[in-house]
């Protein structure tokens, strides 16, 4: 207990770090991850080709000297358009989580600490939300929506996700919200005059931080699985833009005499949507009250 | 009842009822669980009134909805002359910084996300009394010292804390901006009996320096006669005998608080023939019929307790007691016909 003044929250969000670094799982998860964000960031870079130069000497190619993964029907080198395609997968991941946390996050607390009409609201929402398959609804989505430029399917599509996403967040964030709205510490901060929205922000929303985090990395994998869904149904990306999910369709036609074509973006996806998963479980165990001292 | 002075909280008529439906088979079974019915209640300034009863008895929930923490179903709190149960809420928060609670439990009554120099001046915070960082700092380092710890303690978090330490946390919090009233909910049953009377010592203490009011919750008789100068018995939500400690203990009207006085332990053997076994076990709040709450289990019950209420009524000692053998009870030998 001397030099050891050391803040104790680092000390024990530290000692969660610890834990995760333990874990083999984790590392290996944190890692792919890491690399896929790394490649996609320096994809211009790293691919030696732009996603849609097409090469017609070499149509259907193995690997080869110039193609390191070889190319596709069209001549495009898959390398590149893997590279390009992972920009696709994370940026709709973690853009598309990000609203959902938000949107989530704030009214899951909303409903839990006001409840009466908001709560009823909400439940009824994400209840009418959860009986309609979310394919379906972010397809209905996009067709209504009718994207013109690239652009605007991009935000089509951060949009669909987004909006058949939320509710899940919502009621978790609800669940443990109103679970915490029972500790003696929130009755005491009432009792001490603090103002409803200092409630919230300080004493609600640090004590969730771990939960939603949890639940966050996991529905990463869900969003990007759902991407992949859209664009291999050939609504989600569209070309010349690359998205794994559409390289993957696009791919169907020559499964018997190009297998590799289907192998290399499904090998990809699987590779990142496993390692949300994996790392989420892992953030789950490494966070868990339990096993704090 | 002849005080001195206005009391500082005056409570008349409180009543608490939570409204539960559950599922019985096919149906759904509203029902009312009368958890405080009709307490009154006075407090003068400076005072320690100690309000006791078994477990379930409504006592704690009694404390919350006198803070209103609970929003009352009817009645009066006077607090200082303005009626909390129905000043608005922007009104309340403001008076808030005259009154403190302090809980059972002191695991979950503090944020495990703040440090404890936050947690013992937030009060201060929420009420715009502390200017700078520096200030509140300040402040919080000699609220800690106040209760017993160090000022160093302030930058640690409440996992790193014995429950007799937090419980001083909480103590430091709930004394923070200087009320005039603080609710002990309980303050000490949670913990290890060698801390007890340390804690006991230290609101003594703070009551010495700082003059604050105490309605002291406990189910322990023991504790209250010590510390208290008045004492509530509560039985299912009512007041059943209410006076000055000493007249209590010297001589309970109320079978209940005779019962209830018995289960204290005494460390004498010889004095353990008196002892009037309470038998049966508490009906619920929500299974209530006609007539005294008590008469289910009480020693001298009689048709007339089937059928009416009894009224707490003053009696001439300072006193109040519900009980229509109230005298009959005291002294004479008890007609054991448990029912």
């Amino acid at each position: 207990m001397t030099a050891d003044a050391m803040h104790a929250h680092s000390a024990r969000e530290r000692s969660a770090v610890q834990r995760l670094l333990r874990n083999p799982a984790a590392v290996v998860s944190a890692s792919v991850i890491a690399a896929m964000v790394i490649g996609a960031a320096l994809a211009p870079w790293l691919a030696g080709y732009s996603y849609d130069a097409v090469d017609r000497a070499n149509v259907l190619s193995g690997p080869m000297a110039g193609h390191l993964l070889g190319t596709d029907n069209q001549g495009q080198d898959i390398w590149a358009r893997l590279l390009f395609g992972a920009r696709v997968s994370l940026a709709i991941g973690i853009i598309v989580e990000a609203i959902e946390v938000i949107i989530g996050v704030s009214l899951g607390l909303l409903a839990a600490y006001r409840g009466g009409l908001w709560d009823t609201l909400l439940m009824r929402v994400t209840d009418a939300m959860f009986a309609f398959p979310d394919l379906l609804f972010a397809i209905l989505l996009v067709g209504i929506l009718r994207p013109t430029s690239p652009f605007a399917g991009f935000l089509t599509v951060f949009v669909a996700l987004a909006l058949v996403n939320w509710p899940s967040m919502a009621r978790i964030v609800r669940g443990q919200a109103l679970a915490l709205r029972e500790k003696e510490f929130v009755e005491a901060a009432r009792a001490i005059g603090v103002p409803d929205r200092q409630i919230i922000l300080r004493h609600l929303l640090p004590n969730l931080l771990s939960p939603i985090l949890v639940a966050a990395t996991v529905d990463i994998a869900n969003v990007v699985l759902a991407e992949a869904t859209l664009s291999f149904l050939g609504i989600g990306i569209q070309p010349p833009y690359p998205s794994w999910g559409r390289m993957i369709s696009d791919s169907l036609p020559y499964l018997r005499s190009a297998p590799m074509l289907l192998v290399y973006p499904a090998a990809a996806l699987a590779m990142l949507v496993l390692s949300f998963n994996f790392l989420g479980d892992a953030l789950r165990d490494a966070l868990d009250p339990r096993l704090r001292r | 009842m002849s005080y001195p002075s206005i009391p500082l909280l005056s409570v008349r008529g409180l009543t608490k009822h939570f409204h539960v439906s559950r599922q019985m088979g096919l149906r759904h079974v509203h029902e009312v669980v009368r958890a405080v019915d009709g307490i009154d209640l006075d407090v003068c300034a400076g005072s320690t009134v100690g309000l006791v009863g078994e477990s379930g008895c409504g006592k704690s929930t009694a404390g919350r909805t006198i803070l209103r923490l609970l929003k009352p179903t009817a009645g009066s709190v006077r607090f200082d002359g303005s009626d909390l149960a129905a000043l608005p809420e922007r009104d309340l928060r403001k008076l808030r910084r005259r009154m403190g609670i302090v809980f059972q439990d002191p695991m979950s009554a503090l944020n495990p996300r703040m440090s404890v120099g936050d947690i013992v001046s937030e009060p201060l915070r929420a009420h715009g009394l502390v200017g700078g960082r520096r200030e509140q700092a300040d402040r919080a380092r000699a609220l800690l010292e106040m209760v017993g710890l160090r000022g160093d303690h302030a930058s640690r978090y409440p996992h790193e804390f014995s429950g007799g330490q937090r419980q001083r946390i909480g103590i430091a919090r709930a004394i923070a901006t200087e009320p005039d009233l603080i609710i002990l909910d309980e303050p000490i049953s949670a913990l290890d009996l060698s801390i007890r009377a340390q804690i006991l010592n230290l609101l003594a203490d703070i009551q010495d320096r700082l003059g604050p009011a105490y309605l002291f919750i406990a189910h322990d008789l023991s504790v209250v006669r010590h510390a208290c100068s008045r004492v509530a018995v509560m039985y299912l939500g009512v007041i059943v005998e209410e006076g000055p400690t000493d007249a209590i203990f010297a001589a309970p009207m109320h079978p209940y608080t005779r019962a209830l006085l018995a289960s204290v332990p005494i460390a004498d053997p010889s004095r353990r023939a008196h002892r009037v076994p309470i038998e049966g076990d508490a009906p619920t709040a929500a299974s209530r019929h006609a007539g005294c709450r008590f008469r289910t289990r009480c020693p001298i019950a009689r048709e007339r307790c089937a059928a009416e209420e009894p009224p707490l009524e003053k009696m001439a000692d300072d006193r109040s007691v519900a009980c229509f053998f109230a005298g009959a009870a005291h002294g004479a030998p008890s007609v054991r016909e448990a029912g």
